[in-house]
């Protein structure tokens, strides 16, 4: 952690909301993108972007700098993406709102992929909450699977168990593939 | 080194690796949707902030309450009298606002059996002190409403409810607490009968122009979004010449793209692209207007000669 987060990451702590922008400013798109590609859904990803700074906010006092600031953000991204998902914040409401003609905010890019490889990452998906996380972290975001353990609060077995079973799921695409 | 296999059956780790490297989708975010992210974060965390001052408050309440047998022992008779007569008021206010008896509860789900109270006539009567909005987990009456009228009363159901509606029209533009505003504009915004109500929509605008916080504000503006009513029109343009927060104003050019074929909106926003402060809200009024039908100019430029 370079001493500008750290100076910002003090001042946040003795509440000053300023410092908090800034810091909220560096990681905010790195942020934004995880949630994405956990939720891929825009209007899911932008509530819990304000969940997951709102908790940085009021947790930010008990930040011990143990770990860095960016692999403590992610752990209340990934774990707020699972509340989400699982329903704890998930408001009846929201079923009703209908974006009426509201442009994309963000846009999937990379190279032109064939419809085999298309279908490896509908697949991918598809993949149950926790070993699509799992999966992310680890072959999107090219994470260490020890860091993974360490984001979601796992063991380094469970990641490896989560990282097995989603390949197994994805066994017939990955095998045409291969 | 032997290099490390995975026990993946199908494909080593590394080829998986280098399979994902090249197919994984690449999110590149828009800058002024981040921007208003980062508004509505700073909406919510004044929010917050009042929330906490507020638990403070109470915390050190709680602090008195406990220190308060000593303080009796020593008193003079006087003060004994003084924090008695206290006492009796508070327990006399806590008695009036106890929960009313089931019979007299505002008939939420209509099925109760309960008399159905007109909520929007006590409101018109001033007889409603404050309503609490809240959302429930019950799909078919999603929306709680914690109403104090002298007791509690509270309402349970969907933000269709002509009741309700006005309840909530009532927190959007009279409640004091900025984070009860926005949860009311949210749910104004998610209502179907948002286009057709008139007294909602103007009470969106109203907020739109009054409401002190911009995260309010930004809310208003996203609940209104694909409303197409002169009202609306006419406080975006208000709002992208004069607001003074730039992502409120940013959110109203935004909405301004259903009105394109106005003619006030298409010089309002031809002014902010030109002549805004803020570079992004120029580019946006720039980007908006590039999307107005070809010939409307021409017709514009016909219509003023």
């Amino acid at each position: 952690m370079d001493q500008k987060t750290v100076t910002l990451i003090r001042a946040s702590q003795r509440g000053d909301q300023k410092a908090f922008h800034e810091l909220v400013a560096m990681y905010d798109e790195k942020i934004m993108t995880l949630a994405l590609q956990i939720l891929k859904n825009k209007e899911d990803a932008e509530d819990v972007y304000q969940e997951v700074f709102l908790k940085a906010w009021k947790n930010l006092p008990t930040f011990e700098f143990k770990s860095d600031f960016y692999t403590w953000l992610y752990r209340i991204t990934t774990n707020s993406c699972y509340s989400y998902r699982s329903g704890k914040m998930r408001h009846h409401l929201e079923n009703i709102s209908l974006e009426e003609g509201y442009h994309d905010a963000y846009t999937e890019t990379g190279p032109e992929r064939s419809d085999q490889q298309n279908r490896i990452l509908a697949r991918v998906d598809a993949l149950p909450q926790k070993q699509k996380t799992v999966f992310v972290l680890r072959y999107y975001q090219g994470h260490k699977i020890k860091d993974i353990a360490n984001l979601l609060g796992l063991t380094d077995g469970t990641v490896k168990r989560y990282l097995h079973r989603a390949t197994l799921k994805l066994r017939k695409d990955l095998a045409t593939y291969a | 080194m032997p290099k490390r296999v995975s026990r993946n059956p199908l494909m080593t780790d590394d080829q998986l690796q280098e399979l994902f490297s090249k197919i994984k989708p690449v999110y590149r975010i828009d800058e002024q949707w981040l921007t208003d992210q980062r508004y509505r974060l700073m909406g919510a965390l004044e929010v917050a902030e009042e929330r906490y001052l507020l638990g403070r408050i109470g915390q050190r309440l709680s602090l008195w309450w406990e220190e308060l047998p000593y303080v009796w022992v020593v008193a003079r008779p006087a003060m004994a009298l003084a924090a008695a007569a206290l006492v009796g008021i508070l327990v006399g206010r806590f008695l009036l606002m106890a929960p009313a008896a089931p019979g007299a509860t505002l008939a939420g789900r209509g099925e109760s059996g309960a008399p159905q109270m007109d909520l929007a006539e006590m409101i018109r009567a001033g007889e409603v002190k404050g309503i609490d909005v809240g959302l429930s987990d019950d799909p078919d009456n999603p929306v709680e409403l914690i109403i104090s009228t002298g007791q509690k009363l509270k309402l349970t159901g969907s933000a269709e409810r002509e009741d309700i509606l006005a309840a909530l029209e009532y927190v959007l533009v009279k409640d004091p607490n900025p984070g009860q505003r926005l949860q009311s504009a949210r749910i104004l915004g998610n209502s179907s009968r948002l286009g057709e109500k008139q007294s909602t929509i103007m009470a969106l605008v109203s907020a739109l122009l009054t409401d002190d916080n911009p995260g309010v504000r930004i809310s208003v503006i996203k609940s209104l979004r694909g409303v197409r009513n002169p009202l609306v029109k006419d406080a975006l343009i208000k709002t992208v010449l004069e607001d003074a927060n730039e992502g409120v104003r940013r959110a109203a050019v935004d909405n301004m793209r259903y009105f394109l074929t106005d003619l006030s909106v298409r010089s309002a926003l031809l002014l902010v692209s030109r002549m805004d402060p803020i570079e992004t809200v120029r580019y946006q009024a720039y980007q908006v207007l590039s999307e107005a039908p070809e010939g409307l100019f021409d017709e514009s430029l016909d219509s003023q000669q």
